[in-house]
């Protein structure tokens, strides 16, 4: 099976911002399962590379996710795609480009994922630490057995 | 007497937050506040006690954008305090690296934060709508810089193959020969791009500036040299304090630099440009005669075919460095901790980056000085706003707040580095 036929899995985020570590706890654990079900990326969030990198693949991304309505460890699963819920981006500035906008970018120029969903854990401590907060920690082995589970059951039609 | 206030809340396409006030009377500009409110970010003050061969990796945490420029100032300042000498490869290769920065940096700037300015449009997504050849392009340039940096600096983003003394390790031959013709594809691209922002619509602006770069008799300006300006400065680094001073306006947490005796300067590409210009590739010396950019050009407007030239010369750079690379030489030199006081400047994409290291005998740091370039240039575009404003007065608010706008982003301030940036607001009274 080559790379460009397995189903793309993006981790987003800093191991050593807390929280937003949780991408990478998540590829780690899926690896430790299951290593060949997807071709892992641990990505900096850039969007004009994230464009190239997703051009027309399956994708499973993983992110945290800062919302003060949502409680500490709660997994939320976005399909932007199904959902047509791309929306135009604010004005800001360079640092704050998104996944949203890097989504904007890939429709515009035709570098769309075939698929993405995308699993959104909510976090409530970002400061440097290598330490995510419990709630963050237990909500890992449900995403990658959500993720798993989608996987298998979307597994013919990434072959 | 009609009095006006502009506010602009928040500053769009700049990297970083702050926002802008202006008050003006009749037609007298009052006040302008280039308003800088992220908070400060602490680096000198918790870089002290570490030891020297974390430091690069520390400040390359300043910025996402130009993490190059801060390993760069801070290994040449820590190998001045420890009077290391460093072998002529490796300070190629240096100059490779920044040549992926500047790529990356200044096509990030010209494509998404800079066009949409003079093609009238609100974001770098319609300009990719309307102008998607020459988006594409720009993002495929851009690329062609990330993957210089992550060849030789292990990633594109905060680099982890610098040391003091020199790199790690030094990629394979063929990994850099592998990107030749990406970077040849890229050169060409370029010349189209600088075609396309040469076609825009520049504000009339003449402006008198001090510019001052780093200047090195044999190369354009990068990771070596002394500090120059065209009003007769001509100082070692080693001096800079002596000649520079930061004050403190109550209005930023990023501190205002002036030339002590002259006020506010410029520093980033158009300096670089008008002083170094016969310094430039042959080929980049031709486009900018084929596109009328003056090498006397004070339009700061114009800076977005500047920013386009520096990218030219990069590609030609990064080729000549490629051409002579030899991976059998030694990827470092020992490096000899001792007390001292070091100092370097590098130019950084946005302009001069100056650091001072105090070093401790075994190699701790003890005081650490940095002073980007966008807090260099700070005073100066709050100088030119009210030239600008003082110009177009009778203009229409949101025309006028438009321009303003306009007008920072020429410098393609880094508010993140100066620390953090834009809301702006206009008083007419």
């Amino acid at each position: 099976m080559s790379h460009q036929s397995k189903p793309l899995f993006i981790a987003l985020g800093n191991e050593y911002r807390s929280d937003d570590g949780i991408g990478i706890a998540v590829m780690a654990k899926m690896k430790s399962i299951s290593k060949d079900s997807f071709e892992f990326v641990h990505h900096n969030g850039d969007p004009t590379d994230l464009i190239d990198l997703w051009s027309n693949r399956d994708v499973t991304l993983v992110d945290a996710l800062y919302a003060q309505d949502y409680a500490c460890g709660v997994i939320t699963i976005i399909d932007p795609l199904a959902n047509n819920s791309l929306t135009p981006s604010k004005p800001t500035s360079s640092h704050a480009l998104s996944v949203q906008e890097a989504l904007s970018f890939g429709e515009i120029l035709g570098k769309m994922p075939r698929t993405i969903r995308i699993y959104a854990v909510a976090g409530e401590n970002f400061a440097p630490g290598t330490h995510m907060s419990r709630p963050v920690e237990k909500a890992v082995n449900p995403c990658v057995e959500t993720i798993m589970m989608n996987h298998r059951e979307t597994g013919e039609d990434h072959a | 007497m009609t009095r006006k206030i502009i506010k602009v809340g928040y500053l769009a396409r700049v990297e970083g937050e702050g926002s802008l006030l202006i008050r003006t009377e009749g037609n007298k500009v009052e006040e302008v506040q280039l308003k800088i409110f992220e908070p400060p970010r602490f680096f000198e003050g918790f870089l002290p006690g570490r030891s020297y061969d974390e430091a690069p990796d520390i400040t390359a945490r300043i910025c996402g954008i130009c993490p190059v420029a801060y390993q760069m100032s801070t290994v040449h300042a820590i190998e001045d305090a420890f009077g290391t000498i460093i072998p002529e490869h490796i300070k190629q290769l240096r100059r490779l690296l920044y040549c992926g920065e500047w790529i990356e940096s200044h096509m990030l700037h010209i494509l998404l934060l800079h066009a949409p300015d003079f093609l009238g449009l609100p974001d770098a997504m319609s300009v990719a709508k309307a102008h998607r050849t020459q988006v594409e392009a720009g993002l495929r340039i851009k690329k062609v810089g990330n993957k210089l940096i992550s060849t030789l600096g292990g990633r594109e983003v905060h680099p982890i193959n610098v040391k003091t003394g020199g790199f790690y390790s030094l990629p394979a031959v063929a990994r850099f020969k592998a990107l030749e013709d990406e970077l040849k594809w890229a050169k060409d691209a370029t010349h189209k791009l600088l075609e396309w922002v040469s076609g825009f619509d520049f504000p009339d602006l003449a402006i008198d500036y001090e510019f001052v770069s780093l200047k090195n008799s044999n190369e354009y300006p990068f990771n070596e040299g002394s500090i120059h300006s065209n009003k007769g400065l001509s100082i070692e680094v080693r001096d800079y304090e002596k000649h520079f001073q930061e004050q403190h306006v109550e209005h930023s947490t990023a501190l205002h630099s002036i030339r002590v005796g002259h006020g506010s300067y410029l520093t980033g590409p158009m300096a670089r440009f008008s002083k170094h210009f016969d310094l430039l590739s042959n080929d980049t010396q031709q486009a900018a005669s084929e596109f009328n950019v003056d090498v006397a050009c004070v339009n700061p407007y114009r800076s977005i075919q500047i920013r386009t030239l520096e990218v030219m010369y990069a590609i030609d750079e990064a080729l000549r460095i490629i051409k002579i690379y030899d991976d059998r030489l030694a990827p470092s030199v020992e490096v000899a901790p001792r007390a001292g006081t070091g100092y370097a400047a590098t130019e950084a994409p946005r302009g001069t980056l100056y650091h001072k290291f105090e070093m401790n005998n075994d190699g701790t740091i003890k005081t650490v000085k940095i002073v980007p370039p966008t807090s260099q240039n700070q005073k100066r575009i709050e100088d030119d706003l009210r030239r600008v404003i003082t110009d177009n007065i009778d203009l229409a608010e949101d025309k006028l707040t438009h321009l303003c706008e306009q007008t920072i982003r020429n410098y393609d301030p880094c508010i993140s580095c100066a620390t953090h940036f834009l809301k702006m607001t206009l008083h007419r009274r």
